[in-house]
């Protein structure tokens, strides 16, 4: 003990190792202009002097920092934005986009490099997270009903965020040049080819040939490597800055706050509120502003608020680490599938496409491709974007779900499009439409999709009817009624399609039919 | 007199359009039109300087006598097939009409059609099910398989790759008479 009092009780040795001798010289503070965010006053500094924190604002109301009302989901999909940013630069040192090459620095990189395997699994995995993520973070949105009034713009730059993700973990998918990329592609990019009109034009110019080869690789590498990431990363910025200038995240009117108007009169050390707004029981109180809202304010902070350092930067530090942990854990565990390398002249069976767009594949078995891969999506997207200057009712923003009724609807759409999809796949496979009535090609490959879609739309009206819901309760009903088809056809595309795209149990899946 | 000169102004701003309005209107044109040049030109310059892929020529595909009635051979290299069904010979682009994939021959299967008891193709993507004229027999492939003309020269058979026809039907027409 006393070796280390004679070492540590001297003035040399404090001198060095003392906070004051990092931050108290021309240097340190030529860079950071305000003292260490203890006091408000500094808090506040700290996020406006900084361009890495000015995009926060300086207070965030506690309801946002409410991890179940966001789960953190967009803010994962950020994490996971940046893991794939990083690794796949990484990545861009290891490989040639060209089909001579391709495939071998895929296996070299698994092989020979080193943690070349965990550097591809991590991007892998990551792409995959980032389609999980981002669609869940649109379900909380839109169950939130943060998509209201005067956050409509936001929830289109979402829907676009949705889209160009979806693109590029669909251009990253052929980059290994392997059976899986390459007759994934082959169907997707085929897809595109039935647009009315302009298809095979459009397929043309986006292969750079009439069927995948060199000229596709380049072309997806490219969109992959920078044309989608440079449009994803602005999305992005005006996503962020659209946040802050529509008020921050939704949340519910202070009338549908259960706090009581003495709200802040909470423990002093948990007071961060209380110092800026002191509770004091001497204040006689005036009119002081008429501000919007069905609710006194009395002796409460405008929203609610606390500073964001350190109470949202800590949530933030803490889900970029777990997103980190969670995906090293996942890519220790799993490996990115490889194939044979790509070969034009056999087609796997059965051929998938990922995961994500197995929904899609799944209705491309039912019914024309016009009609199966451009006009249900696109009426899809087309819904989604409309849907916010449809529902301009803010009384129930920020409570999910709405209400008690729109639970039920959540509850009773589920089980209705889950029952009647899964009907109407099984029909489909043991009866075939196609074998009642084949000719003329129109009646299977169009009549009878639409004309059943519009059955299942009208029916679920009829089953939600008795509840009296309001407008936005049944857009909840349909909307949830999209996200279980969506669900349950990636489902039955993922783990119950084996060769020939037959309906098989998931254990008895061919080996290869089940692939990330 | 001030009232006239009023009435006269607003008459003018209603008829002609403004210095400023003009200017304004021929800066947004010009952007325009600098906008639709330059997406154009990327356009142009990006599209695609090769026509089909690699294949597309005329092909010896071989004798007459290699194709029996009822015979299904395939060329690899020329990425169809030669079916000899009764009105003669047909060559299909071995492309799925559904979403392109490889349309296998499968010998030992069911066959969908009178000429044998067995083989037929089955696309392994949607299972899509064609016969021995390329007609769909089941799964979402909305039309037959794509044929290539073929013309036969003195009993050899060449098969002219470089002409895709869509069909919607089998017709006496657009088989190579043996």
């Amino acid at each position: 003990m006393k070796v280390v009092d004679r070492i540590t009780q001297n003035r040399t040795w404090k001198a060095l190792f003392r906070i004051e001798t990092v931050t108290q010289n021309r240097v340190w503070q030529s860079i950071f202009r305000q003292g260490y965010p203890s006091t408000d006053e500094n808090r506040a500094k700290v996020i406006l002097n900084s361009l890495f924190f000015h995009i926060h604002p300086v207070r965030v109301r506690k309801h946002t920092l409410k991890v179940t009302y966001t789960y953190g989901l967009g803010l994962i999909s950020f994490f996971l934005f940046g893991v794939l940013v990083v690794t796949g630069i990484l990545l861009m040192f290891m490989y040639v986009p060209s089909v001579d090459r391709a495939y071998d620095d895929i296996q070299i990189l698994q092989t020979s490099v080193t943690f070349g395997m965990l550097l591809r699994n991590l991007h892998r995995w990551a792409a995959h997270g980032m389609v999980l993520m981002v669609f869940l973070h649109m379900l909380r949105v839109f169950y939130t009903g943060g998509y209201k009034t005067p956050r409509e713009f936001n929830w289109i730059i979402g829907v676009f965020l949705f889209l160009i993700t979806l693109f590029l973990s669909f251009t990253g998918y052929l980059l290994p040049w392997d059976q899986l990329s390459y007759w994934a592609i082959t169907v997707g990019t085929n897809i595109a080819g039935y647009v009315p009109m302009l298809g095979e034009k459009i397929r043309f110019f986006l292969l750079g040939a009439k069927e995948v080869g060199e000229p596709a690789l380049l072309r997806f590498y490219v969109l992959h490597v920078i044309f989608l990431p440079t449009i994803l990363t602005l999305l992005i910025a005006v996503h962020f800055w659209r946040i802050r200038k529509d008020g921050g995240l939704s949340a519910p009117s202070p009338k549908a706050t259960p706090d009581p108007p003495m709200a802040l009169n909470i423990p002093p050390n948990n007071g961060d509120a209380r110092t800026i707004f002191p509770r004091d029981p001497r204040k006689t109180y005036g009119l002081m502003e008429l501000v919007r809202g069905t609710s006194p304010m009395v002796e409460k902070g405008p929203e609610d608020t606390v500073t964001s350092w350190p109470n949202l930067l800590i949530w933030e530090v803490l889900i970029g680490l777990g997103v980190i942990v969670a995906l090293l854990i996942w890519s220790l565990v799993l490996n990115a599938p490889l194939r044979e390398i790509a070969n034009p002249d056999v087609t796997e069976n059965p051929a998938k496409a990922p995961w994500y767009f197995l929904n899609l594949q799944e209705l491309l078995l039912h019914m024309n491709p016009t009609l199966a891969g451009v006009l249900v999506p696109g009426a899809l997207v087309l819904a989604l974007i409309i849907l916010p200057y449809l529902d301009r009712d803010r009384a129930d923003v920020g409570i999910w779900f709405a209400s008690k009724i729109g639970k039920k609807m959540v509850l009773w759409s589920s089980i209705y499009t889950t029952v009647a999809l899964i009907g109407l796949v099984l029909f489909d496979e043991y009866v075939r439409v196609r074998s009642l009535v084949s000719q003329p090609e129109i009646l299977p490959g169009w009549i009878i999709p639409v004309g059943l879609m519009f059955i299942l739309i009208a029916g679920l009206y009829l089953v939600i009817y008795r509840w009296r819901p309001t407008l936005r309760e049944i857009f909840i009903a349909y909307f949830t009624g999209f996200v279980v088809t969506y669900l349950i056809l990636t489902i039955i595309g993922t783990v119950f399609r084996g060769l020939g795209m037959h309906l098989t149990l998931p254990w008895q899946l061919p080996p290869g039919a089940f692939t990330l | 007199m001030s009232q006239r000169v009023v009435d006269q102004s607003s008459i003018l701003h209603r008829r002609q359009l403004s210095r400023r309005d003009f200017l304004t209107y021929m800066w947004l044109a010009a952007a325009g039109l600098l906008a639709a040049e330059g997406g154009i030109g990327t356009v142009a310059s990006l599209w695609p300087r090769v026509q089909a892929g690699g294949f597309g020529g005329k092909i010896r595909a071989g004798d007459v006598d290699d194709f029996p009635l009822g015979s299904l051979t395939y060329f690899k290299e020329g990425r169809f097939y030669i079916s000899h069904v009764e009105a003669g010979l047909l060559a299909f682009y071995r492309k799925c009409t559904h979403l392109g994939c490889v349309v296998p021959w499968r010998p030992d299967e069911r066959s969908e059609d009178n000429l044998a008891p067995q083989g037929r193709f089955n696309c392994p993507c949607h299972s899509s099910i064609f016969d021995r004229y390329g007609l769909v027999h089941a799964g979402p492939a909305p039309r037959p398989l794509d044929i290539f003309p073929i013309t036969i020269d003195g009993g050899l058979v060449i098969v002219d790759t470089g002409t895709i026809i869509q069909r919607a039907g089998f017709k006496e027409s657009q088989v190579a008479k043996v």
